[in-house]
């Protein structure tokens, strides 16, 4: 909640820039955009009850605003604190808590996911599901994965000098198994073997649905159990950028405990980690030649980190491997955003505007780290979705059989 | 890390970014948040606000003006703009009349395509929407016949086209006009206004800055050539869609052509031993992260950001500029350098920085 002095908003001209930027806000006229409900709403509302705008929902907390703001407004901050009060003030919908828990949801649909993955291509289903869950029907769902990561790895702990602690998050473990397995190929091929310590989702679901208190419980567990493995002397890696921006930014925002900062210290997205690894001069650069073209696709929670795009600092020591940022904006999907019913329609126009820039790059496949921009790539685009931990392995197995 | 380490995203540090990855530099480009550009009209003048020429902007700052050099650098952003589809046009040696949304004449050496400068006679229609209270066209009818009394002015308000929860901005309806479908629309329905209230021939249209964003080559030759006539843009209160242009267009084409963004770091220290700088510090959400470079460019407005963060100044640094800096005792209108200076500073640094790296001037490439 806004507190009493809190004077963060007052830098700001209403110059609208984060408005224009805003990837809902270029879309619609029914989103306030983030200048009138973030900055403007508190200052007009500052020391007193605050005013809430059912068109917060609509936010989705991308943070571009953030980034793009010229007087250093925290413009979400503020936005979330309304999203938060709305969420206190109105309850939320069943469909929403379904949503925000998307590990019980990757728990079940994985262990029928023979079942689940039909049953979700299924028209009647989908149409039950829109109207009693108001999911839309004409929304590609993600796979889940029956022999999910959970059931396929479980090392807790490692021996090498070097050792990592794997957060995989609820995407890798139950739609995209995958993504582990090329993550822990890909930090074997450099001498490092990989932990899977007790996990629970980051909470990303939660907080962006308005189950904040189940959020922070998430929260305070994963700090415990991946701090362990910090003091045992673990870096902690992990393959979703938003997991990754849930513990960098979001535990301090809603924890802000000196534990939560300590674990945001030892936190790195995996290719944030590998770079790392090359500036210290531990890369494996013997990487097989990959003849392949792709097109970046930066999500908005890894821009959010401020670590540049460590995906492309990396990839570019592969031989034969081109890639180029597509400089898109966000893609729609947004996390749980772009299930919804009434939501589907922006989702989609934004999503257009990322189709237009992977189609200008004409390249041969897409590369990102977020599952959910995948989600959103693999309905509107052509070309093949891949996690930048997909590429490597490739390459470090060509180099293998050379 | 980085050849080269630019800080700062406003228009001095996005062009020179874009020079820099250029010369084969591998780059990064290091920003807190956008700069003024997105508050601007995206017009480029010496003296922000002002009408001034090379020779009065020289003496207002006190710079020995090398033409060449300043000649050479507005060809490589004019080239550039070419290249990412938003041609600017002007030159040096004359400033030219554009419209404000005030109604006033604003003289500019450099504006975009969608800016044409405002003819002494003959006759101009002002198109005004309804839901845009920031462009009022009776307004801008009163001011420019102050400015120009031999000027015929007609006025069309078209009835409200946006709905939006908030007040509605240029921008607003300049997403709304990349549009084929809305832009259609309104363009056949304006056609037929013209016809009915204009009874001589109009010379030019002007419109608020709303002449598309992401279409917006397609937006103004369709508006013109179904017009019939020269159309113009009068930038007024942010957010112009002019400006948006211009910052969106250069941000997609440095990024797509290998510059590296770093968003939402401030800049708080700089690792400097002896005469060299080795690496920055940012801080975002609370973490401090280490970049380290070859070579450093400091575009973050105008004073010196090394001398700022580390409270003093050097000026025996091998691998350490300033890009877009004046001296204090410089007036400068609004804390704005002006774009003509970021046009002149972009070039001129990354040129001076090439030459350093390659020890001699001889070798130099141009931009």
């Amino acid at each position: 909640m806004q507190k009493l002095y809190d004077m963060t908003f007052n830098p700001c001209l209403k110059c609208n820039a984060c408005t224009v930027q805003c990837p809902v806000s270029s879309v619609t006229g029914d989103f306030g955009g983030p200048k009138h409900l973030g900055p403007e709403l508190a200052r007009f509302t500052a020391q007193q009850e605050p005013v809430i705008d059912p068109a917060i929902d609509l936010c989705t907390l991308c943070g571009t605003c953030d980034i793009t703001c010229p007087e250093g407004v925290p413009v979400s901050e503020l936005t979330a604190n309304l999203k938060a009060a709305r969420a206190e003030a109105d309850g939320t919908k069943f469909r929403d808590l379904v949503l925000s828990h998307a590990e019980y949801v990757g728990m079940a649909a994985s262990a029928f996911a023979p079942v689940t993955n039909v049953v979700m291509k299924f028209k009647p289903a989908r149409f039950v599901m829109e109207k009693v869950m108001g999911m839309e029907r004409e929304r590609q769902f993600p796979l889940y994965s029956f022999n999910h990561f959970k059931k396929q790895y479980k090392k807790k702990e490692a021996t090498t000098d070097r050792k990592v602690a794997y957060f995989s998050g609820c995407y890798a473990t139950y739609n995209n198994p995958d993504i582990g397995v090329a993550m822990v190929d890909v930090m074997r091929a450099n001498d490092i073997e990989v932990a899977m310590p007790d996990q629970k989702c980051c909470g990303v679901p939660m907080f962006a649905n308005g189950r904040m208190e189940q959020g922070k419980k998430n929260a305070n567990y994963n700090i415990k159990s991946l701090l362990s493995y910090v003091d045992d002397g673990y870096d902690i890696v992990m393959t979703c950028t938003s997991c990754s921006m849930a513990v960098k930014k979001e535990y301090l925002h809603y924890i802000g405990t000196e534990d939560a900062e300590r674990l945001a210290d030892s936190v790195y997205d995996a290719d944030e980690y590998l770079r790392h690894l090359d500036q210290a001069g531990e890369f494996n650069r013997e990487l097989g030649e990959l003849n392949m073209s792709a097109a970046y696709y930066a999500p908005c929670h890894m821009k959010g980190q401020s670590m540049g795009t460590p995906a492309l600092d990396v990839l570019e020591h592969i031989p034969g491997y081109s890639m180029s940022d597509s400089a898109a904006d966000c893609c729609g999907q947004c996390g749980t955003f772009g299930f919804k019913k009434e939501k589907y329609s922006y989702s989609m126009k934004m999503g257009r505007k990322m189709q237009e820039a992977i189609e200008e790059m004409g390249r041969d496949v897409t590369v990102t780290e977020c599952g959910m921009c995948k989600n959103q790539l693999d309905q509107l685009t052509e070309k093949e979705t891949y996690h930048p931990m997909q590429i490597l392995k490739m390459s470090y197995e060509k180099a293998v059989k050379v | 890390m980085y050849d080269t380490v630019v800080i700062g995203q406003g228009l001095t540090g996005l062009l020179t970014a874009i020079y820099a990855n250029q010369y084969g530099q591998k780059t990064a480009l290091v920003a807190k948040g956008t700069g003024k550009l997105l508050q601007s009209t995206g017009v480029m003048d010496f003296i922000p606000g002002k009408q001034a020429d090379i020779r009065q902007w020289a003496e207002h700052v006190n710079y020995t003006v090398n033409t060449d050099g300043l000649q050479s650098a507005v060809n490589s952003f004019q080239f550039l703009m070419e290249e990412i589809h938003l041609p600017y046009e002007g030159s040096l040696s004359e400033n030219v009349p554009l419209l404000t949304g005030a109604g006033y004449l604003k003289w500019t050496t450099l504006y975009p395509a969608a800016m044409k400068p405002v003819p002494a006679k003959g006759s101009v229609v002002i198109v005004g929407f309804d839901e845009l209270t920031d462009f009022v066209p009776e307004y801008v009818k009163a001011n420019l016949a102050l400015e120009r009394p031999n000027l015929t002015i007609h006025t069309i308000r078209l009835e409200k086209k946006v709905s939006t929860v908030r007040p509605v901005s240029q921008v607003d309806i300049a997403y709304r006009m990349d549009d084929a479908y809305e832009r259609t629309q309104l363009l056949s329905e304006l056609k037929v206004r013209i016809t009915a209230d204009c009874n001589d021939k109009v010379d030019l249209i002007v419109f608020p800055s709303i002449l598309g964003i992401r279409q917006h080559a397609t937006v103004l030759k369709e508006t013109e050539s179904a017009l019939n006539t020269p159309v113009t843009e009068a930038p007024g209160l942010p957010p112009n869609a002019s400006a948006l242009r211009l910052f969106q267009g250069l941000r997609q084409h440095a990024i797509r052509s290998g510059v590296r963004f770093y968003e939402n770091s401030e800049v708080t220290g700089f690792d400097v031993q002896q005469d060299k700088v080795f690496g920055i510090q940012t801080q975002a959400n609370g973490k401090t992260h280490q970049i380290t470079g070859k070579s450093f460019i400091s575009a973050g407005g105008h004073r010196s950001l090394l001398e700022t963060v580390e409270g003093e100044s050097r000026n025996d640094l091998k691998n350490y500029w300033n890009a877009g800096v004046f001296p204090d005792e410089v007036p400068l209108q609004y804390g704005l350098i002006g774009g003509m200076y970021a046009i002149l500073e972009s070039a001129h640094t990354t040129s001076n920085m090439n030459r350093s790296l390659k020890g001699s001037e001889t070798s130099a490439e141009t931009v």
